[in-house]
């Protein structure tokens, strides 16, 4: 079942993109699946080029090599994705002491400098404490020094920041910002929130029904949507993002990998669609002075228009 | 500390309790020690001398108090049958069915991982539906069915090992196996699951995504976390392998605590089932109580609770 296709991402040295898309639309999936982690029913393709090298889709032992070393991720919620009966402290020297052979006295000196560089407090002290002993912001914390550790050349964050309180929100986004462009580091964030997408990213892939359906510069797509459920999207946020009066969020739910929709995954939600949506699925396609694509039989009307319908 | 002493607490209440218990049980079945001490020729007036002598014609409450005096001494009374401390007959026959019961929980415990994990790395296929099967039936075949069969099977027609008795290694191998193998099976399907369930953990999907090896991570990262479920119901069931020690020591006439505490019902040996009894109950706190230290060790959410 191809819950995840085709999905192809380009990301240069040290830039920021985000992966926007409803709940549901097979973000977390295709983040699994790029690092080759999803079960081996799931059919998945796809590529990310990192400068033009591409970083997956090179079979388990190929990738067990590159997860933590070139291609890192970060998870939704921080307590879940931390052993609970090890200390921070272990779990992030293993990635010295088992990918690099580091002797443990040597790791752990390293885990310390790690949680100094994430702003972890009293990290020396800490270092031996077990996750549950942390607040909600510092095992994020902990987890992205984590995915530091052998300085990939990417990270992926899948909302890192939804489990977390608002205040902390902000600071964990700004950690993420500052370590990109201090490590130089290619940051995919991974959010349904429109309002972290576009303080964090430059570029934006709008995703649904686990392909992606839009492309670009994060300002013109927010600013101009070529696909209807980008205008969708957008119509939900009723703040400085969209110039434009916005009446609805977009009715129903994205579909079941199982059971897709033939013709345009989107056209049983879209107010745009036509008969040729429900029998031919569009392309992802350049739209407007080449530098965006969308996925939609009619980009070039719902550009036109400029407002969703 | 504190919590040191709440448990040594609990485990005195629990003794006393099953010593307690037994004492009553034993007094209201029928049966009369005094008529099995003074012999079958015994006429009835020997008979209440007897009982006299043995206090069993004081009322009840009266010979509690005196058992509860007794017992805060150390005494815990002769055996009428064999003579001597009822506490001497058990620690006679106490090696026995500790070499016993270590064994089988050391097969139980050394087979049930491998066997365990195999099913779980493999799970629904062919491997897995063996070796669960497997543990089904040890789990489920009673003790002295499963003694009688290996018996008549290993002993009888293949000539292999001792039927019964004790002494050399060979006389271990038969009881030590049917003993261990409903704790076997017990183990291996809770070490089965508990492996699949932890795999399935969110930090188990974070580990592979650093990069580590299938076997760091089935070794390091689950094995820990899968022992915490399986260590609490491993205790109970030790419990459970205990009391199969008196099945197959009778089975086996395996010459252990088990088969003496047949012997000392059947005689009315009060005293003597009192000290077994004792001793049950004094090794059952003491694997609970192994069984929570454990707990806290591998579980640092519960160690910080107890503090
Ligand atoms: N390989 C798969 N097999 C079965 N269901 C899948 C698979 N990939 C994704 N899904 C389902 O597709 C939906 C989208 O998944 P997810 O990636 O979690 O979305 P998001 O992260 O955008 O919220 C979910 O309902 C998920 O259960
Ligand atoms: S192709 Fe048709 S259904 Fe799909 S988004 Fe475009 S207009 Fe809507
Ligand atoms: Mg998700």
């Amino acid at each position: 079942m191809p819950a995840v296709d085709g999905v192809s991402m380009t990301v240069n040295r040290g830039e920021r993109v985000a992966v926007l898309g409803e709940s549901g639309s097979g973000k977390s999936a295709t983040a699994l699946a790029l690092m080759g982690l999803l079960p081996g029913s799931a059919d998945v393709s796809g590529s990310i080029l990192l400068d033009g090298e591409e970083l997956v889709g090179r079979g388990e032992a190929g990738m067990r090599s590159v997860r933590g070393e070139r291609l890192a991720l970060v998870f939704q919620d921080p307590l879940s994705a931390l052993n609970p009966v090890y200390t921070v402290g272990r779990q992030i020297s293993e990635m010295f002491s088992r990918r690099r052979g580091l002797p443990e006295r040597e790791a752990r000196r390293r885990a310390v400098e790690l949680m100094e560089r994430v702003r972890i407090p009293h990290a020396a002290a800490r270092i031996d404490d077990y996750p549950h002993q942390f607040s909600g912001g510092m095992r994020q914390r902990v987890v992205i020094a984590m995915a530091l550790a052998l300085s990939p050349s990417l990270l992926i964050a899948d909302e890192p920041t939804t489990a977390l309180d608002v205040t902390v929100q902000a600071q964990i986004l700004a950690l993420l910002r500052q370590l990109s462009d201090e490590e130089d580091m290619a940051l995919i964030l991974i959010s349904h929130d429109l309002g972290v997408v576009a303080s964090v990213a430059q570029r934006v892939y709008v995703m649904y029904g686990g392909q992606i359906v839009e492309h670009g510069a994060t300002q013109p797509v927010y600013d101009r949507n070529a696909h209807p459920y980008t205008a969708g999207l957008m119509a939900s946020l009723p703040d400085q993002y969209s110039r434009r009066e916005r009446l609805v969020a977009v009715p129903g739910s994205p579909p079941d990998p199982r059971a897709l929709p033939a013709g345009c995954r989107f056209h049983p939600r879209c107010g745009w669609a036509e008969s040729l949506c429900e029998t031919t699925p569009p392309e992802l396609l350049p739209v407007d002075d080449g530098h965006r694509r969308s996925r939609c039989h009619f980009s070039d009307r719902v550009l036109q228009a400029g407002s969703p319908r | 500390m504190q919590y040191v002493i709440r448990r040594l607490g609990h485990a005195v209440v629990v003794i006393f309790g099953a010593v307690s218990l037994m004492f009553v049980i034993l007094r209201l079945v029928p049966g009369d020690p005094a008529i099995v001490y003074a012999g079958p020729s015994a006429t009835p007036e020997q008979i209440d001398v007897v009982r006299g002598e043995l206090g069993l014609d004081q009322p009840l409450y009266v010979q509690y108090v005196s058992f509860l005096g007794d017992l805060v001494r150390g005494d815990l009374g002769e055996s009428l049958r064999l003579g001597g401390s009822a506490v001497s007959a058990v620690a006679d026959r106490l090696p026995a069915t500790g070499l016993l019961a270590l064994s089988a929980m050391g097969l139980a415990v050394l087979l049930s991982f491998p066997l365990g994990i195999a099913a779980a790395r493999r799970a629904r296929t062919a491997v897995d539906y063996s070796i669960s099967t497997f543990s089904l039936l040890g789990q489920s075949l009673p003790n002295f069915w499963l003694g009688l069969v290996a018996i008549l099977v290993f002993s009888r027609a293949l000539g292999l090992t001792p039927s019964s008795g004790w002494g050399t290694w060979q006389h271990l191998i038969l009881p030590a196996i049917v003993l261990s193998l409903p704790l076997l099976g017990v183990l291996v399907r809770l070490v089965r699951a508990g492996l699949i369930e932890v795999m399935g953990e969110p930090y188990i999907l974070t580990a592979r995504s650093k990069g580590l090896t299938g076997r760091v991570i089935l070794y390091r990262h689950a094995m820990k976390n899968m022992l915490i479920p399986v260590i609490t119901v491993a205790g109970l069931q030790l419990g459970q392998l205990l009391s199969g020690t008196v099945i197959v020591e009778v089975v086996f006439a395996w010459p252990g605590v088990g088969r003496l505490l047949i012997d000392a019902i059947s005689n009315r040996d009060f005293a003597v089932v009192q000290a077994v009894v004792m001793l049950a109950a004094f090794t059952f706190v003491m694997l609970n109580l192994i069984v929570d230290l454990l707990y806290g060790y591998l579980d640092p959410r519960v160690r910080l609770e107890a503090k």
